[in-house]
């Protein structure tokens, strides 16, 4: 057989490529990384190339822990709290003090910030998403800021949802229990032409803490003191691939939520309304190696308040005829929750391109600019909307300089109309011990600016001619960006051919130069009774553990556990008073799940908490709470479904954050249909 | 006396013409890696072991490429036989000539056969070569193992190079089944053909390609086959961990030792040329299992073991590949 026959049998055989100009497949090809997936880091990375401590809640988890609320979930991070400083005003932050409004995390769904310049924080209750929305969360333990900026201070977490591909055809969900809860949501696929598309609709709706439907009131004791909340939301996703390197998504979502946000045995409780929506476009470009992304997003909530306080005489308990003796040129009137009203906004448009330098280096470098708009005269004193622009220029590599060696290195440099410029850096090194086990080592000092609003608040009660009545919280007029610096050494293992894995990290966080709410000085003239201020310092040490265990299909354990010491001071002009315990010292959470027959699903979650003080909240006694799921699946017709019987905290009441916060045992039934 | 003598000296002559090649001196053997990284060294390995066990050559030492090409190592004698490992040194070694005797290891069979097609005249020096992919036929088995009601198979394969279609076409069709298959060109929408292949399959294949056509269709493949409960049949452990039901492949050290195994067996003369060269699939492979992924398509499947095991019952322990390219099931 002479070279020509071979070449033509071969051919023949269907190696129709090496008869083609087509580059052929080779072994790189063949183990080259399947790239569904970007991490934290923004990159294509195993778990085990990640220069940080990741936690991935999935949909087996999810479901398993009989949660009703996104933020529950979070307990199953090591070292995160999740609490409600109002009923319906929840709460996640991690080794942070724990004001009501917990910033220093970046909070993402599928990669959209939802953090609101106008409340320093997320509102979970306007993300839009139902628990069955979501494929999975990825929550990075520690500063992210080299990622994805000023907000990821001290971890991201980044929701991801179901893609319009994936999930059932049509699903329905509903829940009922304790506290009013009545709870309803629905999922449907469809295509139009190319286009798929999913459409999310929920309706949730419950009455608080039951402790808070019993006033007493001092001015109005016909009204109750109320938490409650109603909130609908319609969420629309869309894909489009026109080709096969280019993939477009679009998410749209609307969303309005009535709350009662209770304030203070005199005020009685906020009657308030959210309007939000928010529209969020991705664009990616496939390249020979690696892509483009282009993504614009603009999230959008507007606050209306429309509680009526009654006569201000009545308020600061004075006759009607005293009002302009306090406050001359005034005189008497209804005190109007309007003035709350206000908007929040973000627009972020960036682009990221991330590629193979070679088969050893992988990088993604990118730029966004953002705007962030608020506006509310009751924050601000004024009626302009205000404004911040940023940009941000980021880089991130993964270099495998040896084998089993990886080094990350990553910035990201900022500047913005608040503080300036600013940069931060991490740098970190992973070796790969063995096979499945790793250990890693890395070093951050990130940067965060200052909130938009914490810089320009001057917030005051006001007549309606904007007079101030009393001047609450306000600013020095000097603000600088929030520093922290972390080591962290961590290890990943993987043992019994990939049942049991252990991921354990020790770390040392300096925080400097933290925002926070102070006395004002001495010669502060303002009339403020608090101004934001820069000077904050606290130092934690500690060490995580997260464990999971999956034998089989029946049974699935994680065990969570966090130790954090603090060491910090609150700086005052008189005194310095220690942190004490503004963290709890242990965390632990351990979910466990067991089908005993097919159809059958037994599952609890146990969370322990030591003992703290709430820095906005109260002092709390170590909290230690099961919560226990039963669930059924059936089938009818060809609806597939499941019947839930969920108790969370089986155990005692317990205080969450503040002392009118009772959480007592509670009970729901939940039912799903899922039609494939 | 004289007779006797010469009788003599004749026996010692014909037994040491019959001994000669028992006293044959061992070859050197030179390994050509196309890079250090730890797949190449691994081949390098499984070959380096296999070959002191079984064969103990005169002399046995590894190149890198790289270290070739910037003179940092010497280029070997022409005379050694050459293992090159990979498509960057078997590209060098056929068109450098370096060595009258070349196998080849770990590559696919489209890029040996790249080498031989741009190569002006037959790569005499090519001697054999033990390529990485998994032949059609052992894929479409394990295929009917993990789905025995499946009537249609589906796939896609990039149009700018069909690849292997046409071998799979035959394979399938051979074995009594339907393979619904999809040519995806630039401008096509993925997730529509996708969707027509999917809707109308009962098992998915992977048919690998080019790195950058599989991780454009990878997404969309595993999206499906959630979506239409339909398995996905993958080509490495990778693929499994993002979703595939199964995967099939040969590892780098199944791949070395296989490589070694069958230079031993050339070295000792067992297997001589026929003149052609000899592309072979490798004999060891692994299947890997994604039981999250059974669980949520309901589906009940073996071990990786169990499943090996029942392929080597059904399927036997040497088959011949429609192809007609030896393909053995070996336990390992």
């Amino acid at each position: 057989m002479n070279y020509r026959q071979l070449v033509k049998l071969l051919c023949g055989l269907g190696y129709i490529s090496m008869c083609s100009a087509q580059e052929p497949v080779t072994e790189v090809d063949l183990f080259a990384d399947v790239n569904i997936v970007k991490t934290g880091t923004r990159l294509h990375q195993p778990i085990m190339q990640v220069p940080a401590s990741v936690t991935v809640i999935d949909r087996e988890m999810i479901a398993a822990s009989g949660a009703t609320q996104i933020p529950q979930l979070m307990r199953l991070v090591p070292g995160f709290l999740s609490f409600s400083s109002k009923a319906n005003q929840l709460g996640v932050s991690s080794r942070a003090l724990s004001p009501d409004f917990p910033g220093h995390l970046e909070v993402m769904v599928n990669g959209r910030s939802v953090y609101q310049p106008a409340l320093l924080t997320v509102v979970w209750t306007s993300l839009g998403i139902a628990l069955e929305d979501i494929d999975y969360i990825e929550v990075i333990r520690g500063s992210n800021t080299p990622a994805y900026g000023s907000n990821a201070f001290q971890g991201s977490i980044n929701i991801v949802t179901l893609d319009p591909l994936t999930g059932s055809q049509s699903s329905v969900r509903a829940t009922a229990g304790s506290i009013d809860t009545k709870n309803f949501s629905g999922r449907s696929l469809g295509s139009v032409g190319d286009f798929s598309y999913a459409v999310s609709l929920l309706s949730n709706r419950n009455s608080g803490f039951k402790g808070l439907s019993e006033p007493p009131r001092k001015l109005f004791p016909t009204q109750s003191r109320v938490d409650d909340l109603h909130t609908t939301q319609l969420r629309v996703q869309g894909l489009y691939t026109p080709s096969l390197d280019d993939e477009i998504d679009v998410t749209l979502g609307l969303g309005r939520d009535h709350l009662k946000l209770p304030e203070s045995d005199v005020r009685g409780y906020h009657n308030r309304q959210f309007n939000s929506h928010y529209q969020h476009i991705r664009w990616k470009h496939l390249l020979d190696s690696g892509d483009v992304t282009t993504s614009f997003y603009h999230n959008y909530l507007s606050i209306e308040d429309d509680t009526s306080y009654g006569l201000l005489s009545a308020n600061v308990e004075v006759s009607p005829s005293d009002v302009p003796l306090g406050y001359p040129g005034q005189v008497d009137e209804v005190i109007s929750g309007d003035i709350q009203d206000g908007l929040s906004e973000r627009y972020h448009l960036e682009v990221q391109h991330t590629f193979n330098a070679s088969s050893q280096l992988k990088m993604v470098w990118g730029s966004a600019f953002r705007v962030d708009r608020l506006g509310s005269r009751f924050l601000l004193g004024h009626d302009q909307v205000i404004d911040a622009e940023q940009y941000q220029l980021f880089a991130n590599a993964d270099w495998q300089f040896l084998p089993r060696w990886n080094a990350n290195v990553g910035v990201m440099l900022e500047t913005n109309n608040l503080v300036g410029s600013f940069a931060s850096p991490r740098l970190g090194v992973n070796y790969q011990i063995f096979d499945n086990h790793m250990l890693r080592m890395s070093a951050t000092a990130a940067r965060r600016t200052p909130s938009l609003l914490s810089v320009h608040q001057k917030t005051a009660v006001t007549f309606a001619d904007g007079t101030p009545i009393e001047k609450m919280i306000g600013n020095t007029g000097e603000a600088s960006e929030e520093k922290i610096n972390v080591l962290e050494l961590g290890y990943l293992g993987s043992f019994l051919q990939g049942d049991l894995t252990l991921d354990m990290k020790l770390f040392k966080e300096q925080l400097r130069d933290a925002r926070y709410d102070a006395d004002p000085a001495a010669d502060d003239t303002s009339g403020f009774s608090r101004v934001w201020r820069n000077g904050l310092n606290w130092d934690t040490e500690g060490a995580e553990m997260q464990l999971r265990y999956q034998p089989d299909s029946q049974w699935l354990a994680s065990l969570q556990y966090a130790y954090i010491d603090i060491d910090g001071f609150f700086p005052n002009e008189n005194s310095h008073k220690d942190f004490g315990n503004q963290i709890p010292t242990h965390n632990v959470s351990l979910l466990t799940a067991y089908r005993p027959l097919p159809g059958w699903e037994l599952s609890g979650v146990l969370y322990h908490t030591s003992e703290m003080k709430w820095t906005s909240g109260n002092d709390v006694d170590e909290i230690t709470r099961l919560d226990l799921r039963l669930a059924k699946s059936f089938a009818l017709g060809d609806w597939q479904g499941q019947l839930e019987f969920l108790i969370h905290n089986v155990d005692d009441a317990y205080i969450d954050y503040d002392k009118d916060n009772i959480f007592e045992r509670r009970f729901f039934v939940r039912l799903k249909f899922d039609l494939e | 006396m004289r007779t006797l003598a010469k009788f003599t000296v004749s026996f010692i002559a014909c037994l040491l013409l019959l001994c000669a090649p028992l006293v044959q001196a061992k070859v050197d053997v030179v390994l050509l890696l196309s890079s250090d990284s730890e797949p190449y060294q691994d081949v390098a390995g499984g070959i380096r072991e296999t070959l002191l066990e079984k064969y103990q050559p005169h002399s046995l030492q590894t190149l890198m490429l790289d270290s070739l090409l910037s003179n940092e190592q010497q280029m070997p004698d022409k005379h050694t036989v050459l293992v090159t490992i990979g498509t960057r040194a078997t590209r060098y070694a056929l068109q450098e000539k370096i060595s009258d005797t070349i196998y080849a290891s770990f590559i696919t069979a489209s890029g040996l056969l790249r080498e031989i097609a741009t190569d002006e005249g037959f790569p005499k020096a090519l001697k054999g070569a033990v390529v990485l992919d998994q032949p059609a036929l052992r894929i479409v088995q394990l295929a009917k193992l993990i789905n025995p009601k499946a009537r249609n198979l589906g796939t896609v394969v990039n149009g700018s190079a069909p690849n292997r279609l046409d071998e799979f076409t035959r394979v399938v069709k051979a074995q009594g089944l339907r393979l619904k298959a999809a040519t995806l060109i630039e401008e096509s929408n993925p997730i529509t053909d996708l969707k027509r292949i999917f809707s109308n399959s009962d098992v998915f294949l992977v048919i690998p390609d080019k790195s950058r056509f599989n991780s454009k269709i990878a997404k969309w493949v595993l999206f499906l086959s959630y979506r239409h409960r339909v398995p996905v049949v993958g080509y490495s452990q990778k693929y499994t961990d993002a979703g595939a039901l199964v995967s099939i492949f040969s590892t780098p050290q199944q791949v070395g030792r296989d490589t070694g195994e069958r230079l031993v067996e050339k070295l000792n003369g067992k297997n001589s040329s026929t003149g052609i060269v000899r592309l072979q699939y490798p004999r060891y492979f692994s299947l890997s299992i994604n039981e999250k992924v059974a669980n949520s398509l309901g589906i009940k499947i073996d071990t990786p073991a169990q499943l090996k095991e029942r392929m080597r019952i059904k399927y036997g322990v040497t088959i011949k590949d429609d192809s007609g390219l030896l393909m053995e099931v070996v336990e390992e």
